[in-house]
Parts: C-alpha cells; sequence; structure tokens
C-alpha cells in the first residue's frame, strides 16, 4: 500500500516543482510590481523589489495583505485508497511581512483488524506556530520557509488482543483510552510555490518532539491524530498540501531603486 | 533548471524515507525472568555454579506446567516465563524430595507495536516475594534478553 502510494505522490510532487520551476522562469527578470506580477511595466523599469539592507522598512509592511487556506493533499488521497487510515488536515496562514501566523487543524480516524489484535482509533488536533520566510521578496508570494509549532491532539481509542501462552493458557485482553491527551513540539521546514492563478502547493518536513501523553488510562496509544505511531517520543514526517491565497490588500514589499 | 533538479531529488528521497515502514519485529524484552544459581569461590567472586544438576524438575504453581524436567535440567541458569494475567509468579525447584519455592513480582506493560509485530509485553519492577533458599537477589529488574535478573547464592 506504501508504495503505490508514494508512487502517487512522488508524481505529485514532481509536478509541483516543475510548475514551480516554471513559474519562476517566466517571472520578470527584475521588478515587475506587486500584487502577484501584474505591475506596471514602467513602474518595473525604475524600481525592483528586492532586499535592501539598513533601511527603514515602509510602513505598514506588517500590516496582513492575505489569507492562505490550504489542505493536505497526501492526507486526503490516502483518506480515499487506505483500508485503515482516514486523515484531514487544513491549515491557514496570515502573513505579517515575512512572518507567517499559522493554524492547522486536523481529525482522523485508524482502524487495524487481525487474527489477534483488533485497535480503533479517532480524534483530532491542532497546531498554532510562526512561519519565517526566505522569499520575502517574491512577487509570486512563492514561499521558503522555517517556523516552530505547538501541537495538541485528542483521542480515543481501544485495543483487544488475545495472546496464546503455553504455560499459562490463552490471555484476552480489552481495553480504551478515553479523551487521551497527546502535546508536543514542531520544528518545520517547508516551500510553497505558486501553481496557477492564487492556487498554490507545497510541502513541509516536520520534525516532532518532546512528545508528552495526559490521561492514558490503560496502555500507550498506537496512533495520535496528526503525530503518528504514539511509543516514539520524536519523529518526523512529510506533508504535501495544496492551497489557495485569499488576498484583501496590496502586500507592501520593500523597494529599492535601480542604480 | 538543474535547481529544480535538485530539489526534486532531495525531496524525493526525503519522501521515500519518511514512507519506509519498519518491518524489524525483533524486541530485547522478554517474559522470561533468568535465575541463575552462584557460588562464591575461594577468590571471593561470585561464579557460575554449573558442575552438577541441582534439581529434578522446575514448575510453575498455576498450573504446574513442569518448565524443566529430569532431561533438560542442566547448566546454572534458568529462563522461567512470568505470569502475563498476574503480577505474580511462583515457581518450584525439586530435588531429592525437597521442594525450593520462588515467588517474583513484577509490574507488566504492553503495547502495540504495529499490525506487522502485533503486541509487545515489558516486565519491569521484578522484585522477590517469597522464598526458601538461603541467599537471594535481584540483579536486573526489567526482563531483558540475554540478562540474569535473579541470582540464588547455594
Amino acid at each position: 500500500m506504501y508504495r503505490y502510494f508514494s508512487e502517487i505522490i512522488l508524481v505529485l510532487i514532481v509536478t509541483m516543482l516543475y510548475a514551480i520551476g516554471a513559474q519562476a522562469q517566466q517571472r520578470p527578470p527584475a521588478g515587475g510590481g506587486i500584487g502577484g506580477g501584474q505591475g506596471n511595466q514602467q513602474a518595473a523599469d525604475e524600481e525592483v523589489f528586492v532586499k535592501k539592507k539598513r533601511e527603514p522598512l515602509p510602513k505598514g509592511i506588517f500590516i496582513p495583505s492575505s489569507v492562505t487556506l490550504g489542505a493536505d493533499a497526501a492526507g486526503m488521497i490516502a483518506a480515499q485508497i487506505s483500508e485503515t487510515t482516514q486523515r484531514y488536515e487544513f491549515s491557514a496562514d496570515i502573513d505579517f511581512h515575512r512572518f507567517y501566523l499559522v493554524g492547522d487543524y486536523g481529525f482522523g480516524n485508524y482502524q487495524i483488524t487481525s487474527p489477534n489484535v483488533n485497535y480503533s482509533n479517532s480524534g483530532s488536533y491542532y497546531r498554532v506556530g510562526i512561519d519565517v520566510d526566505f522569499l520575502k521578496t517574491d512577487i509570486d508570494f512563492n514561499k521558503a520557509y522555517i517556523g516552530v509549532r505547538y501541537a495538541k491532539s485528542t483521542l480515543n481509542d481501544e485495543l483487544s488482543f488475545l495472546r496464546q501462552d503455553s504455560v499459562y493458557g490463552d490471555f484476552n485482553y480489552s481495553g480504551s483510552n478515553s479523551n487521551t491527551q497527546a502535546q508536543w513540539l514542531e520544528a518545520v521546514v517547508g516551500m510553497r510555490g505558486k501553481i496557477y492563478g492564487n492556487f498554490y502547493g507545497g510541502y513541509a518536513f516536520r520534525f516532532m518532539f518532546r512528545r508528552r501523553f495526559e490521561n492514558i488510562q490503560s496502555y500507550t496509544p498506537y496512533q495520535v491524530p496528526g503525530y503518528g505511531i504514539g511509543q516514539f517520543s520524536s519523529r518526523w514526517v512529510f506533508h504535501y498540501y495544496l492551497y489557495y491565497r485569499i488576498p484583501f490588500r496590496e502586500k507592501v514589499l520593500i523597494p529599492i531603486k535601480k542604480k | 533548471m538543474k535547481k529544480n533538479h535538485a530539489i526534486s531529488i532531495v525531496a524525493i528521497l526525503l519522501f521515500a524515507l519518511s514512507c519506509e515502514t519498519n518491518t524489524e519485529c525483533g524486541t530485547i524484552f522478554t517474559n522470561e525472568a533468568v535465575v541463575a544459581f552462584v557460588v562464591v569461590n575461594s577468590q571471593g567472586n561470585i561464579v557460575a555454579d554449573a558442575n552438577r544438576n541441582r534439581f529434578d524438575s522446575i514448575y510453575e504453581s498455576h498450573s504446574l506446567h513442569i518448565l524443566y524436567d529430569t532431561s533438560l535440567v542442566s547448566g546454572s541458569a534458568y529462563s522461567l516465563p512470568l505470569n502475563p494475567q498476574k503480577d505474580t509468579s511462583t515457581f518450584f525447584f525439586a530435588r531429592s524430595g525437597i521442594v525450593d519455592t520462588l515467588s517474583l513480582r513484577y509490574t507488566k506493560g504492553f503495547r502495540f507495536r504495529s499490525p506487522e509485530c502485533g503486541m509487545l509485553f515489558e516486565y519491569r519492577n521484578l522484585e522477590v516475594l517469597q522464598h526458601s533458599f538461603d541467599t537471594i537477589s535481584v540483579v536486573k529488574d526489567t526482563l531483558l534478553r540475554g540478562q540474569v535478573n535473579v541470582q540464588v547464592f547455594f
């Protein structure tokens, strides 16, 4: 299952990355205005929007200009083809110059049935954090970023198993956890590139660490929504997203006069 | 364009790694407590007492299941499976009409490792609850493969 899933995703990511590359090649070499590259050509001849050091930042540069909504594309595809896992995740971010306030919300369930073990799990999670964008002057609002997150998940799960023991006989167990919570921190590195219009694609590499449980009643949950396998105190994953950017004002970039 | 190729290759490699499944189901945990019979030699060192067969049989008290019979009782250390349904297990060591008793108390835990590997059981905080030997000590209170947990001095 993993193999087919990864092949689909690989096609998607390669397509996305070349779309970003093609978009970059179509971009004017210098300037081109703000607001998605639709600016005045004369102004473009006079100004380029690149980073300038030791100059006071333009007024209003920290005023947000857009909200970007996203969905975990890989999770949605997996939910359609997986027999065990359903996972849906949505994200939103708002820009403050090169800084982004980011929030994610997701939910999902997991179920595995085997001859000797049955496990089911359902729950939801959220993440909040901040990204710092290294493409702060990009006129297409592409984003290459690092960030930090705080995440919390709430879950219910059930476990039953049969242990066959030649000395002590068969051992049947059935237990559950209710309203169990997990918290963790994340360091995130990712990219977001324009595909077409206000549609973007991107991925995030997440290193999740300092996982802590609260309110465990029976056993360590096998799966934690938003985190994955619960027995690991740290782990890392890739997430692939599709985004739609909703601009509500012109983004103030840092102009520098051509020499 | 070369830059895009590099980005693609790195992303693909990282993705492939992220989807790698762990199919290694081996574990260092075990459900068997190893009881070693030892003596103190002339130099004052603790050494295994492997020179003679001490017992006719070793069996557990729950179902009187014989763990070692005469043909198998040899050497100086015995692996004794603990009862996963209780917090104590008692074993009988029979020899020449005499039966010694060893009761062990422990904390048991388990977790679901993966659909491929099933359940993992862990036994910790092992202690001797009761015994009829002269001297006994717990040297490792977590049950791990290849480690002696209890030493019995003869």
